[in-house]
């Protein structure tokens, strides 16, 4: 969906006062500095008011109670970031605790060794901001189509602190045995980081601390059941139906996707002529990057899909107004999806049929948190197998085990035989020279 | 599979190891201690009405931070693309 139209509930979760139309005044003293800065972990921002915190106790949707926020008590305790301050509103998009990303969710708060290595309360404790390095305010992490600065290689002073990056802080060969002098497995993992993104090892699993949304069919939404709105809880405990929502669809201890990926994802825009993949599905947010590409790798997404509104008539994705009082249209009042798309396309100024019709789409997530212990990365028999790994769908690539041409193979054996030949002459043949030298 | 487990071993040969971590290096991570105590200050002991007087409290001492804060994603959620298209948040649609 889109922020256009639906201010006051969607710029809840902006570090600022009153976005509550297209015209908001970016002014400085609109910044909401304590939204970052709290350390008391009682600043709160209320889910409906365009931004600002409960001034007076508050009920949202007539149930959760958000107390008054002592601001002269807060302003006194600033400090340094924490999860607890950045998760306020990431551990929450996508509507609730976990529903967007499947690897930033409210467990992260005080994570155990198991969940999540670095953020382990117990342990290296890291807050986002260890990996998200700040400068001047600019937080660190992919930003649309330019990916997250630093090299991937350690992080020295001249990379001004950018240690975003897996290899900023690890290096580009982190592998080594703890006891022997080489290790052969060692030696291989490492060869395997120029085309694998260390996540594709070391998330095996995403959607391990909370549920998290995998599908989200927008078209059934609108029912209810003598005249009162359903919400119909499902056995992850999260809604597989609500009025204002649709049908939707929750999964735990998921297996990703694998694409290749350059640090930069594609956007389609409302009003832009659809882009569809090989099952029909329009790729709303997708991963850019090729086999060919150096900077690319292969890295693990979880997949999110939906069924929401489009114009059939002109082949755009369209902007339907959700929140809103009666009277404008909105969604979650009226119900209607004519009048709400209608309402959201003329506020967004963009051409619209007047039909409505729904479609199936998919929006790509990029998982970089809640990585586990070394002894649950991925074994090599889980990638290198006939059918049926986890890389069997990814193309422009030889992967030894699950590709086999033959004679690719037996020249493979061959070269290596020869060259260990060669290498075991040459050796010996140094080590007379030496022998002779001395 | 014997090939490339030979593989495996030929290409040994080729690999060099670079950096590691240390582990004198994890003091490194942790964040600083606070030279300021915000409660003592004169400027904060006030009866803040609105969280606008606040953030221009903080700002009458980090008389950068709205500046520098005031242009990021955090602020505008918009980005300019490289093709020249409008991205942010408060331009790209999502199926959430
Ligand atoms: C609880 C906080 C929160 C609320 C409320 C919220 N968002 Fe977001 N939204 C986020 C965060 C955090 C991101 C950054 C990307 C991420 O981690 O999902 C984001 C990103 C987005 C994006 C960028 C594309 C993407 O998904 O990455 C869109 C579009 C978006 N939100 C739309 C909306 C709309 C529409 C609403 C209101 C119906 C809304 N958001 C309400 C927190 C929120
Ligand atoms: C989106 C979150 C966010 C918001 C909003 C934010 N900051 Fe920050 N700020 C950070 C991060 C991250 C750091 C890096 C240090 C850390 O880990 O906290 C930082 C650092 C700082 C620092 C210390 C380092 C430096 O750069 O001088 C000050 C002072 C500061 N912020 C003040 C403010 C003020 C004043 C505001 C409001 C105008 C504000 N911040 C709004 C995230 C934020
Ligand atoms: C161990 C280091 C680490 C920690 C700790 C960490 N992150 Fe990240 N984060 C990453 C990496 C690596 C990426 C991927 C880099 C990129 O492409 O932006 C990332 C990406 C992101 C993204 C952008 C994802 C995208 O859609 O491209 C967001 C948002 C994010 N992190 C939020 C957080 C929050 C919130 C926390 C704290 C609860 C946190 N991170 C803690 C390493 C970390
Ligand atoms: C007030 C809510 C809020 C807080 C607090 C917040 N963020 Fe965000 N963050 C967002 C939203 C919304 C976006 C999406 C902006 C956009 O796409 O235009 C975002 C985007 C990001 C991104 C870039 C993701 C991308 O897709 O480009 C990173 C990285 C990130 N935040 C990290 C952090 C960290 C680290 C902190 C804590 C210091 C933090 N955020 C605090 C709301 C917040
Ligand atoms: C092909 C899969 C794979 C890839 C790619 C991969 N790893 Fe690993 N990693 C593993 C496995 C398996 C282990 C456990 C090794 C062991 O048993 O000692 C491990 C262990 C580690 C350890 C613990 C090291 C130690 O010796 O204690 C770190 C740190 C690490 N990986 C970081 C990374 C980083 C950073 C990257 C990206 C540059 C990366 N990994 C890429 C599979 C992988
Ligand atoms: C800010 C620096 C930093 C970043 C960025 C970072 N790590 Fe680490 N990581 C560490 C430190 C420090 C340790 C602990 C090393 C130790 O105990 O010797 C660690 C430990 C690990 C371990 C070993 C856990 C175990 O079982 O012993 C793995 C695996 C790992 N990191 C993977 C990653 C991956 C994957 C990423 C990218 C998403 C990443 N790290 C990003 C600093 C970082
Ligand atoms: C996440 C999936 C994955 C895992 C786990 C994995 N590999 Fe691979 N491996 C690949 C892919 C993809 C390639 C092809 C890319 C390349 O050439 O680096 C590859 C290539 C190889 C190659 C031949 C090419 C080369 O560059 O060395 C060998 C040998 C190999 N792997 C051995 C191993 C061993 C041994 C392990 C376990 C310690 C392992 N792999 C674990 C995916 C994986
Ligand atoms: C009277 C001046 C003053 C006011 C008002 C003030 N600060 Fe500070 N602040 C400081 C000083 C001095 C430091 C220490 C700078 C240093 O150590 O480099 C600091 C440090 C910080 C830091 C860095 C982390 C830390 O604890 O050292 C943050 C974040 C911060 N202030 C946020 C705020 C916010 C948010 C407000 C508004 C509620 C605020 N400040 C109001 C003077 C002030």
């Amino acid at each position: 969906m889109a922020v256009t139209s639906n201010w006051c509930r969607c710029t809840s979760c902006h570090a600022g006062y009153g976005w509550k139309d297209r015209h908001f005044d970016f002014a400085p003293e609109k910044i909401d500095c304590l939204v970052c800065h709290d350390t008391t972990g009682t600043y709160k921002k209320f889910p409906t008011d365009c931004g600002y915190p409960p001034l007076k106790d508050k009920l949202f949707a007539g149930k959760k109670l958000f107390k008054a926020v002592n601001l002269s008590y807060v302003a006194q305790h600033v400090g340094r970031t924490s999860r607890e301050s950045c998760g306020k509103c990431h551990f929450y998009s996508g509507g609730g605790d976990g529903v967007k990303r499947g690897d930033l969710d409210s467990t992260l708060r005080a994570p155990s060794r198991e969940l999540d290595v670095h953020m382990d309360a117990e342990g290296l404790n890291f807050t986002c901001a260890t990996c998200h390095t700040t400068v001047a305010h600019e937080i660190d992490g992919r930003h649309y189509d330019t990916p997250a600065p630093g090299a991937r290689r350690f992080a020295l002073p001249k990379d001004d602190g950018h240690r975003v990056r897996c290899e900023s802080c690890h290096g580009r060969r982190p592998h080594r045995a703890e006891k022997k002098l080489i290790s052969l497995k060692h030696l291989k993992l490492n060869d395997h980081t120029d085309r694998l993104a260390c996540q594709t090892c070391h998330i095996p699993f995403y959607g391990r601390g909370l549920p998290t949304n995998i599908y989200w069919d927008w078209s059934t939404a609108g029912r209810f059941k003598n005249g009162k709105p359903i919400v119909e809880k499902g056995p992850l405990g999260r809604p597989i139906y609500h009025t204002k929502k649709g049908t939707l669809k929750w999964g735990k201890n998921l297996v990703p996707e694998y694409h290749w990926y350059n640090g930069t994802m594609r956007y389609l825009l409302a009003g832009e002529p659809l882009r569809l993949n090989a099952k029909g599905q329009v790729l709303l947010i997708a991963p850019a990057g090729e086999p060919d590409d150096p900077q690319s790798r292969i890295f693990p997404f979880k997949p999110h899909y939906g069924r929401q509104p489009f114009d059939p008539v002109k082949r755009t994705m369209v902007i339907p107004k959700l929140f809103g009082n009666k009277g404008s249209g909105a969604f979650w009042t009226e119900y209607d999806w004519q009048k709400a798309v209608t309402a959201g396309m003329t506020e967004a100024g963009l051409p619209f049929s007047g039909k409505v019709a729904f479609i199936e789409t998919v929006h790509y997530i990029p998982l970089s948190h809640m990585i586990p212990p070394k002894e649950k990365a991925l074994k090599c028999a889980e990638c290198h197998v006939r059918q049926g790994g986890r890389m069997e769908k990814i193309t422009g690539i030889y992967i030894p085990g699950r590709d086999s041409f033959l004679w690719v193979d037996r020249i493979g054996i061959f070269i290596c035989v020869l060259t260990l030949f060669l290498v075991t002459v040459h050796g010996l043949f140094r080590m007379v020279m030496s022998l002779k030298r001395r | 599979m014997g090939g490339w487990i030979l593989l495996a071993l030929l290409l040994m040969v080729s690999s060099v190891w670079s950096g590691q971590i240390s582990s004198g290096e994890r003091s490194y991570f942790k964040p600083p201690a606070s030279t300021a105590d915000h409660s003592k200050f004169e400027s904060l002991k006030k009866d803040f009405k609105t969280p606008e007087e606040v953030t221009k409290a903080c700002l009458s001492c980090h008389n950068k931070a709205g500046e520098q804060f005031g242009g990021t994603l955090h602020y505008t959620w918009t980005w300019k693309g490289k093709d020249g298209r409008l991205l942010g948040k408060s331009w790209v649609i999502n199926n959430f």
